[in-house]
Parts: C-alpha cells; sequence; structure tokens
C-alpha cells in the first residue's frame, strides 16, 4: 500500500512537471489527456533540419486543402536545382543542403512562387517500395526546405517512385542520376 | 478506350447422363493421394465433327491448350507421343469404341476425348474424362459458345478435370492483371492466366500503378496519377467506368483486400510518411496501423484475415514484418540479406513468398509463416520480382527481366516449371493474380 502511495506519488509530480513545462506558454488550463501525445518539454531550438518530421506533419495537416496539387499546373525552371541522394537513402546529404540552402534564397526571393518536389528512385528495388521511398525523398526534401524558413504551404510533393527515369541506363551512372528530388515550379 | 470488355456469350450444358457421380470423385482423390505419383494422361487431338477443312487445324489447338493447362500443377504427365496417340485414337475411331487396353499399353491412368463441331460463329465442344484402368468415364461435359470462347470452353474442362482429381477446382479460367507501358507510361492490363486475351483496361494520359481485384473479380483498384496525386480508383470491369476510391493527399498505393472482402489495407502517407492503414471496403473507418518514421509498404493479409504482413526500413533496411490486422503483436520475418520486400502470403496460410537481394540479385523466395524454411524460387535469372499466388496455391507469377526487359512469369510454387507469360513491347510488371468466380 505504502509503495503504492509513493508511486502515486512520483507519477503525479511527473505529470505535475510535464504540464508546467510543456505548457508554460499557456498556463496550466486543462490538463491534457495522461499519455500527452507531442509534449515538448522545451520550446524547439532553432529547426535542425530532417530530425522533426513529426512537427512538420502538423503543419502539414493544418494545410489540407494546399496538401496535394490537384489541378495545378507545373514546369521546369532553371532557377532551382535538383538534389540527389544515396542508394535506399531519403536523408539529405551534406552536398544537397548547400543546393538547397541555394533554392531557398531564391524561394525566398519569390514569396509568390509555388513548386512541386517529385521524389525518383533508380530502378533497383521493387516498385511499391520505391513508390514509398520517393515520396520519403519528396518530403524530407520539403521539411529541410521548411527548416530554412519556406513555409511548406508552397511546397507540394509527389512521389514517381522508380516510374519516370531521367537516365534509362542500368548502371550506377543512370542510378545515381535518378534518385533525385526534381522541382518544379507552379505555372 | 471505348472497346470495353470481351464478353463471354457462353452457354454451358451439362448433360445428366455425363456427369459422374460424387462417390468417384473421391475414388480419384484417393488415387492421386496414394501414391503420390503422377497422374499419367493422354489428351489426343479433339476430333471435328461436321467442320470445314479450315478449321480441321483446332484439333491439335484444343488438345494443346488443355495440356498445357494440365502441365502447370505438376501432378499429371502428358502422353507426349503424338504418333502413339494418333494410332491408338484410329483404333478407336475403327473399333466405335475406347479401346481402354490399347490405352493401357501407352501407359495411361486417364484419357481425354474430346470432339467438336462448328456452325456459322458457333462453337460446341463436348469432352469426356475416362478412367483407362476401369474402364469408365469420370466425367463429361458440353459447352457451346461464339469463337472466340475457345479457349474459355478449353480452360473450363481443365478446371474440371482437376476437380475430379484433387478436390478443388482448377485455376485455368483465373485472370492476371499487371502493368504494362503504353504510350511511355504504364497502364493496367488484365489476361487470361495463361497469358492469352490480353486487355488493356485503362486509358488515362498518366501513369497507373498497383492493380488489385476486388473479392468478386468484377472490379479492379489502382493507382492513378491522374490529378498531380497517386489517388486510388476503383475500375468496374463489367460496367468499364472508373471512380476515385481514395484521394488523401500523398500516397494512396499498394491495396490488399481482405479475404472475406470487407476490408483493405493500403499505404498512405497523409500523415507524413508512408504508413499502412486498414479501412473498410467502402473506404469508411480508416485505422492507421503503423506509426515510425521509417518506411512501411507493401501489406498482405493471411488468408483469415487476421495478421497483415509488410516491409518495413525501420531496422535500417526493408525486412518482413507481421502484425495483428488491429495493428498489435509486431514481429519480425526476415533476418538474412539487406533487402527483404513485397511479402505474398500464401491461400492456404503455410507460407509466405517474398523477394530477397542477395549477392546484388533479386530474386523470388518462400519462407514458413514464421520466418524459417526460407527456398529460394528463381535463380541464374537477372531481377525476379512481385511474386503472387494462384488462388489454389499451386502456381505464383511474378515479374522477370531474365529475357531482357520485364516481362510476367509464372511458376509452379515449388520454382519448377518456370514460364513467360507476356511478350510486350511495353513489359509486364506487378502482376495481380484474381479470384476464381464460379
Amino acid at each position: 500500500m505504502r509503495t503504492f502511495t509513493r508511486y502515486s506519488i512520483i507519477f503525479g509530480i511527473i505529470i505535475l512537471l510535464g504540464l508546467f513545462t510543456g505548457c508554460a506558454k499557456k498556463g496550466p488550463i486543462a490538463p491534457p489527456p495522461a499519455p500527452a501525445p507531442e509534449v515538448k518539454p522545451t520550446p524547439p531550438p532553432p529547426p535542425v533540419p530532417e530530425e522533426k518530421p513529426e512537427i512538420k506533419v502538423g503543419e502539414v495537416k493544418e494545410l489540407p486543402v494546399e496538401a496535394t496539387a490537384r489541378g495545378i499546373e507545373f514546369e521546369f525552371s532553371a532557377n532551382i536545382n535538383d538534389i540527389f541522394f544515396e542508394f535506399d537513402k531519403s536523408r539529405i546529404t551534406d552536398e544537397s543542403k548547400e543546393m538547397l540552402e541555394r533554392n531557398a534564397e531564391w524561394l525566398k526571393e519569390n514569396l509568390n512562387v509555388k513548386i512541386m518536389i517529385e521524389g525518383h528512385c533508380d530502378e533497383r528495388g521493387t516498385i511499391e517500395y520505391n513508390l514509398a521511398l520517393g515520396e520519403r525523398r519528396a518530403l524530407s526534401t520539403r521539411n529541410y526546405l521548411a527548416a530554412l524558413g519556406i513555409d511548406p504551404s508552397r511546397v507540394f510533393t509527389i512521389s514517381y517512385g522508380e516510374e519516370r527515369p531521367f537516365e534509362l541506363g542500368h548502371d550506377e551512372d543512370a542510378w545515381a542520376k535518378n534518385r533525385r528530388a526534381h522541382f518544379t515550379i507552379q505555372k | 478506350m471505348k472497346k470495353g470488355f470481351l464478353f463471354f456469350f457462353l452457354t454451358f450444358f451439362c448433360l445428366g447422363s455425363l456427369t459422374s457421380t460424387y462417390a468417384q470423385t473421391e475414388v480419384y482423390l484417393d488415387i492421386y493421394r496414394r501414391g503420390g505419383k503422377k497422374i499419367e494422361i493422354a489428351v489426343p487431338d479433339f476430333s471435328p465433327e461436321n467442320v470445314s477443312d479450315k478449321a480441321k487445324h483446332l484439333s491439335k489447338t484444343m488438345a494443346d491448350i488443355l495440356k498445357d493447362d494440365l502441365k502447370v500443377y505438376g501432378f499429371f504427365n502428358l502422353i507426349e507421343n503424338p504418333q502413339f496417340l494418333k494410332e491408338v485414337s484410329n483404333i478407336d475411331s475403327k473399333e466405335g469404341r475406347i479401346v481402354f487396353k490399347e490405352w493401357s499399353l501407352l501407359g495411361a491412368d486417364a484419357l481425354v476425348k474430346g470432339s467438336y463441331s462448328i456452325q456459322d460463329n458457333s462453337l460446341t465442344i463436348e469432352s469426356r474424362l475416362f478412367d483407362v484402368i476401369r474402364g469408365k468415364q469420370i466425367t463429361g461435359k458440353k459447352y457451346s459458345g461464339s469463337m472466340e470462347t475457345l479457349r474459355k470452353m478449353i480452360h473450363r474442362f481443365s478446371d474440371e478435370i482437376v476437380y475430379r482429381f484433387t478436390g478443388e477446382k482448377g485455376i485455368a479460367q483465373t485472370k492476371i492483371a499487371f502493368e504494362s507501358k503504353y504510350k511511355g507510361h504504364k497502364e493496367i492490363y488484365i489476361m487470361d492466366y495463361d497469358g492469352y486475351n490480353i486487355q488493356r483496361i485503362t486509358g488515362g494520359r498518366s501513369l497507373s500503378l498497383s492493380p488489385e481485384w476486388s473479392p468478386d473479380g468484377k472490379k479492379i483498384l489502382f493507382t492513378f496519377y491522374r490529378d498531380n496525386n497517386p489517388d486510388l480508383y476503383i475500375k468496374d470491369l463489367t460496367k468499364g467506368d472508373e471512380k476515385p476510391f481514395s484521394l488523401y493527399p500523398g500516397l494512396n498505393i499498394s491495396p490488399a483486400s481482405s479475404p472475406d472482402g470487407k476490408k483493405l489495407s493500403l499505404v498512405l502517407s497523409k500523415d507524413g510518411n508512408p504508413e499502412i492503414y486498414t479501412m473498410n471496403s467502402d473506404g469508411s473507418n480508416l485505422q492507421r496501423l503503423t506509426n515510425n518514421r521509417a518506411i512501411d509498404s507493401s501489406p498482405c493479409w493471411s488468408p483469415n484475415g487476421r495478421q497483415i504482413a509488410f516491409t518495413s526500413d525501420r531496422s535500417g533496411s526493408p525486412q518482413i514484418y507481421v502484425m495483428d490486422s488491429e495493428g498489435t503483436n509486431l514481429r519480425r520475418l526476415t533476418y538474412e540479406g539487406s533487402f527483404n520486400d513485397q511479402p505474398a502470403w500464401s491461400p492456404k496460410g503455410d507460407k509466405i513468398a517474398f523477394v530477397s537481394k542477395r549477392e546484388g540479385l533479386f530474386n523470388i523466395y518462400v519462407m514458413s509463416v514464421d520466418g524459417r524454411s526460407i527456398r529460394q524460387l528463381t535463380s541464374h535469372s537477372r531481377s525476379n520480382e512481385s511474386p503472387v499466388w494462384s488462388p489454389d496455391g499451386r502456381l505464383i507469377a511474378f515479374s522477370s527481366t531474365r529475357k531482357g526487359k520485364v516481362q510476367i512469369f509464372f511458376m509452379n510454387a515449388n520454382g519448377t516449371h518456370q514460364k513467360a507469360l507476356t511478350f510486350l513491347k511495353g513489359g509486364g510488371y506487378n502482376p495481380a493474380w484474381g479470384p476464381r468466380t464460379d
């Protein structure tokens, strides 16, 4: 019994601590349900790219209307450049980070431009897995741009998996060129 | 595409006097099971009756279709010597009856005798299966329909033969849906299980992928890039129309019908990452089953509907996992190799076929449902992907680049009898095997 009480007290303290730290800004008005899903202990530091997809997900959810590019037409633009990925990976490489910074600068100078990021894969791996991988590449690219201050509602994504290769060869050269996030801008 | 579907105007007669009794079915089942030895079966050319010389070549065509059908199961041995088959057939015609002793001397346990007649565009085929040893008819059927239904009639009789020997109907009347490139992008096609009667069923100006049959075989779900998003559409094969089904932002891919047809599993990325969901077959009651930052893809149901196998790269590389259909009780099945994907649960429930990349090559493997007893089914043949089981679990269809361009193949579930089904300029990808519908 005593142990139980002690645990209850500790548990209560933990919950209270959680409330005070997590809801510091709003003040503890109504306690959230027990396993608080996204309670952050401290306000997020200046965005560390690609490590915070859950946060970005929230932002996308708030913009359901603009979440897909239905009815919008896109075209190639020389002002915004593609980035490339390692085999079976969707993380942004150092090389790509530089390119995305340049892309972000241009997007900041052209605030009315909306873009589409297409995720592409090489032909290795299965069709369906590559659709998922292409989606992750497009999403991680958008997340990185968001971290650089680009409003995600300007950025649409679509995965083409291995369906639209840029190079038709079957060697590492061609594969490397096909593992990319391809940018187009709204017409 | 306005062509619509080829409708089969088939009428099927099943003459009372031609059919055998249920008791006999049991007997033949026993014969097959007892020795485990193959059934020696003779299929001489069908005999033309009141048929013009121009249509006499169909005698051999019909026998060949039937022989190809029977070969795929692996428990028939076709007696292939055409000279002997002809001689004994001649003896039969001379005697005006089947001389079983002569067929027996050829080594036949069973014999198929078929005949056909043609009037205008109407074809009638009568076919009988005999037990050579007992000198008795096992079953007989008479079919009539337009000339275009010739293959379907023979397939139907082969399903009947398989039923008589195994107690389960064959799969010769089933269809396979797949992707093939048309004008530079993929469209959905369907064909007979043996690669004949190929028809394109989608005609969009954009990519169509991932076909999946409805459990009644009348509709096909597929991913369609019509509107700048990979959405799920449903194509009604009888009416020919297509309707949007699932339009969540991001991926709407890899639909898989539950065995009872009440639910659907699929991959959506609407929440920011590819995850596995289930929904009712009308699209309601969406439930998310996976929740992590990795890729979760290619869900497939166990035949009892209680579990879902899928691919995930949460360990750092794509591997196959199983969970209960509510998303609980997760287990990892594959540990060997850095790429295991596309699980396909066998209809009998005891095995899972999958794709594994080993030594740089993608091949089809099969394992027991606990992840053990792994067997390689394809080898020395470049890339092999997308395994799917026939509804009876005896065959596996897949795609292969062994002949250059990727095409659809099938094989016996033990890896034998590998055979190309498509030879298309646009290739063949991602087969989906339709259900038995009658």
